[in-house]
């Protein structure tokens, strides 16, 4: 049968891989190319080869931008968005975490669930939206289900993968020197499992994130990032719908780097952890 | 095998721990199914769970026919599968490309890989308004969506993959006179099919869900369309039925890439899908 795999992928391997031989000049590659597309996205809209309605200009975003900003009523919905996953975040990984403990401590209970979890993980869960809106209304309710639902996998099946982690020697060793099964889970799987748990964590914040902009831009009526953009583009207000996108797109990186230092404070060990592996 | 092995080999069986692996946990797996279906009969003729959310299986047998045999259901399915398996498609070339220009050079890494990873962090889920703003509701734009969802898992595991090869093995090729495409083709890109195939596996459940985000948000027609048809008119068993069709496609799906990754990579049964995993 087919084995689970991890749900997660994570950057921190490619950037650590190989010694910096030949980065001269690699600032300067970045410079240029973001100076080329930026011409290009000023300049291709006034030549009128696309629609400049669907396709503003780089100055036109900017000064809409400016406009969203200054306009002041984009903080309520970033606070619902920010707050529906600060809400449905914790519930999730709390949630999957338990899930993986009660189901990945033990191979023959892991064994026997893994067809299912290939199909809650095969399943696109997104399908439930609009269920999920119908049955507990346009507020933040659906919302934070959505997104518990959609976040709680990754940080269930890393847990699972994580936990069955050490290898058969090192379980017999514990056993070979009595240790109870609590004294296993809690001095030997645990801690060799907690790296992987941390970036199903890390994948689980994204995915909540994901969640809560999926339900705001499907429901119609509670506000929210997701709901903005969704307005801005139905207007065809492509600069401010743009400046939208950019703030999120800047909320996610933000997420993402505070998660990277809660992970690192965690698991202040795996690079140690890891180039032993190697 | 040598006496004594013998010997213990008998202890071992003998041993109640081994007596009680004879149980296959797939006996457990049979008795899940079964058990699924009873609590979500219960729950439901109970109320406990509201009919709008999740009908009763029997209402759902019923509605099965119904929605099967509507007129042009096959032309939604098959409108669906094209958008994921197209965006799919156009999102695992260019990620694979990608990833393979960026392994190429240490310099377009050191240039291009910050903003790139800053793509995984990015919920495409918010570009969707802007695509269907940009080229409508027709299937170009759910294309467009699932190949955004799927690019970034195989464009970090193929540049992943690309730097695992031994620097020994490198050396070696090198050392023979193999040219720099020979050692892609014969040395880094058969270490790295099993991770990139790890990034397809993630990739294919992303660019189905980007589709159908996309069909969701505003679409004439695919499964989703159905989706959304059938709960304004408060029809959920009918809805059910199609979710029971998306896990279909899910787990097709995934049949088809493990199946593709074991005759692919043979070499290795282990679908574990990151360098840091393995074991030495």
């Amino acid at each position: 049968m087919t084995t689970l795999a991890p749900a997660s992928t994570t950057t921190a391997k490619v950037k650590q891989q190989r010694p910096d031989r030949d980065t001269k000049g690699a600032g300067w590659i970045a410079l240029i190319t973001i100076a080329v597309f930026l011409l290009l996205w000023q300049f291709i809209p006034q030549t009128g080869l696309i629609n400049r309605v669907l396709f503003p200009t780089f100055t036109d975003t900017l000064a809409g931008f400016v406009q969203l900003v200054s306009g002041g009523y984009w903080w309520e919905d970033l606070g619902k968005t920010m707050m529906a996953v600060a809400i449905a975040w914790p519930i999730g990984v709390a949630f999957g975490f338990s899930m993986g403990v009660i189901l990945g401590t033990s191979p023959f209970i892991r064994q026997a669930i893994t067809p299912y979890a290939i199909a809650v993980q095969a399943l696109p869960k997104v399908v439930l939206a609009p269920l999920l809106i119908g049955w507990l209304g346009f507020g933040s309710e659906s919302k934070i289900a959505l997104a518990v639902i959609i976040c709680f996998f990754p940080v269930w099946i890393d847990t699972m993968v994580g936990l069955a982690l050490p290898a058969a020697n090192e379980f017999k060793l514990m056993q070979s020197l009595k240790a109870t099964r609590r004294q296993i889970f809690l001095k030997l799987q645990l801690p060799s499992a907690i790296p992987m748990i941390m970036v199903g964590v890390k994948h689980s914040l994204l995915l909540a994130f994901t969640g809560v902009l999926v339900a705001e831009i499907l429901s119609a009526s509670d506000g929210g990032l997701g709901k903005l953009a969704k307005e801005f583009a139905s207007q065809l207000n492509m600069p401010l719908t743009y400046s939208v996108v950019g703030i999120v797109v800047i909320l996610a990186v933000a997420l993402v780097s505070i998660a990277d230092v809660i992970e690192r404070r965690v698991v202040f060990w795996s690079e140690e952890s890891r180039a032993r592996k190697r | 095998m040598t006496r004594t092995e013998q010997i213990a080999q008998l202890a071992i069986d003998a041993s109640p721990r081994a007596k009680r692996k004879k149980f296959s946990p797939y006996i457990l797996t049979a008795l899940i199914a079964p058990l699924i279906l009873a609590v979500w009969w219960f729950v439901t003729e109970t109320r406990i769970v509201p009919p709008i959310l999740l009908p009763t299986p029997a209402s759902v047998v019923q509605s099965f026919p119904r929605v099967v045999f509507a007129d042009g259901f096959g032309d939604q399915i098959i409108r669906t599968v094209t958008e994921i398996v197209g965006g799919f498609a156009l999102g695992a070339t260019i990620g694979f490309l990608l990833g393979m220009l960026l392994s190429s050079s240490s310099r377009l890494r050191a240039a291009y890989l910050p903003a790139l990873s800053a793509l995984e962090a990015i919920p495409t889920v918010i570009l969707a308004p802007i695509i269907i703003a940009w080229v409508g509701f027709g299937m170009e734009g759910k294309v467009m969506q699932a190949a955004l969802a799927c690019f970034y898992a195989v464009f970090i595991t193929t540049l992943s993959g690309l730097g695992l090869a031994e620097p020994n093995a490198v050396n070696l090729m090198r050392s023979l006179g193999a040219s720099r495409w020979q050692t892609m083709a014969k040395l880094r890109v058969p270490t790295a099919l099993p991770v990139i195939f790890g990034g397809l596996q993630l990739g294919a459940t992303t660019a189905i869900i980007g589709a159908i985000v996309s069909e969701f948000i505003g679409s004439v027609g695919g499964l989703g369309y159905l989706m959304i048809r059938y709960r304004g008119s408060f029809d959920t068993a009918a809805y059910w039925v199609i979710i029971f069709f998306f896990l279909v496609i899910g787990l097709v799906t995934y049949l088809l890439i493990w199946y593709a990754e074991k005759k692919i990579v043979f070499w290795r049964h282990t679908a574990i899908t990151r360098p840091d995993l393995e074991k030495p």
